[in-house]
């Protein structure tokens, strides 16, 4: 009885320390239609981005900092500069991978990495609410849309509780990603300086 | 062939609450894996070593207190009984924070303490400042594991771990 109490007890306290609403079934619509036609017309995307992985034992956050360049066609590459030079490149099926310098390919396998970054994708993109593999819920979180994922899949579950995307009410794409995983620790990806429909040069894709 | 300390602290991984982050490349079966490691000592005593992609998400979590090793998290993919069982043992000969002197060799101004872990002899071998600079676990009849800890005092700058029984290396950088 009291294990449910606390439970009840801690839902609700949630709710008010985080105020977050669900939207109504116009604000919805406005928001899903917002993000529909910037999608539409989105090219390509790129920005910096931060990283902060929290881990409930760490005092600190374990920070990266790099560049993200995206295509319409699926085109993705995570260019980590700090504190490391790391980049990876997914391209139709494979995924290439820069290490300071020592280059490889993978091609076929690494599943969770390839599911990772179709979400986030499709995340950048807002394709994803789309996806039947999630359960998908709006709400507003002071200024910004908030659109919690919960994976229906159980590949997808093993890796991942929650998926939330923060979408600022003036923007129609995302500005932060934060995947939590089943034990609470998250990692949380802040996009800075974004730039829609600029051309990428090619050669960023070169491996 | 001398005995006058019993215990010997490893001066890596081993200040309270100090959390250690390195760059890790990993070469498993030659598979190559990125990654992120990160180890802290705890307030009780225990330890957690963690390692991590470079995107974050958790590759394995694992809790070490006194003698013994519990897995918090292991990806599916890793969670075979058989890796389970090496990853705890190789993670264990990084963090160890103290072992018991059973036997002290000193050459040439150099120490070497032999300890015991895992039912296995371990070899400690100090440099002429009296610093860890290289962990060997032996059999009777080979050499299982080596560690070479470069550089820092305390946080080691970095760290080449090295298993003789499988094909498997980690190379760990300090990640500033």
């Amino acid at each position: 009885m009291m294990k449910y109490f606390f439970i009840v007890f801690s839902l609700f306290t949630f709710s008010v320390y985080s105020q977050e609403t669900q939207l109504t079934s116009q604000e919805l619509k406005t928001f899903k239609e917002k993000v529909e036609k910037e999608t539409k017309s989105l090219r390509t995307l790129q920005t910096d981005f931060e990283q902060n992985k929290h881990m409930a034992f760490l005092s600190n956050d374990i920070q990266s900092k790099g560049k993200m360049y995206l295509k319409s066609d699926g085109d993705l590459k995570w260019e980590y500069t700090s504190p490391n030079k790391y980049s990876v490149i997914f391209q139709n099926n494979s995924i290439l991978i820069n290490d300071n310098g020592k280059k490889s390919t993978v091609s076929g396998e690494q599943d969770m990495f390839k599911k990772i970054n179709h979400l986030i994708a499709g995340s950048v993109s807002g394709k994803l609410f789309d996806d039947k593999e999630f359960d998908i819920n709006y709400f507003k979180s002071g200024n910004d849309i908030l659109v919690k994922l919960i994976p229906n899949s159980k590949t997808l579950k093993k890796y991942i509780g929650e998926v939330n995307l923060y979408f600022p009410q003036k923007d129609a794409t995302v500005s932060k990603v934060k995947l939590i995983e089943p034990s609470g620790d998250y990692t949380l990806i802040t996009f800075i300086n974004k730039e829609l429909n600029v051309e990428i040069d090619p050669r960023i894709f070169n491996h | 062939m001398t005995s006058d300390k019993v215990s010997y602290a490893v001066p890596y991984f081993n200040t309270s609450q100090k959390e250690y982050l390195y760059s890790a490349d990993i070469n498993v079966f030659k598979n190559a894996l990125s990654g992120i490691l990160v180890v802290k000592k705890l307030e009780n005593g225990s330890k957690r070593l963690a390692l991590l992609s470079e995107f974050g998400n958790t590759l394995l979590d694992f809790e070490f207190i006194k003698d013994e090793v519990n897995v918090i998290y292991i990806m599916e993919d890793l969670n075979k009984r058989i890796i389970v069982k090496k990853l705890k043992k190789y993670f264990q000969l990084l963090v160890q924070s103290e072992y018991e002197i059973r036997k002290t060799y000193e050459a040439e101004g150099r120490k070497t303490y032999i300890s015991k872990l895992q039912g296995k002899r371990i070899f400690l071998n100090l440099n002429t400042t009296e610093q860890l600079s290289h962990l060997k676990q032996a059999s009777i009849f080979k050499n299982k594991v080596g560690i070479h800890f470069y550089g820092d005092k305390e946080y080691a700058d970095s760290i080449l771990f090295e298993s003789f029984e499988l094909p498997i290396t980690i190379d760990l950088r300090k990640r500033n």
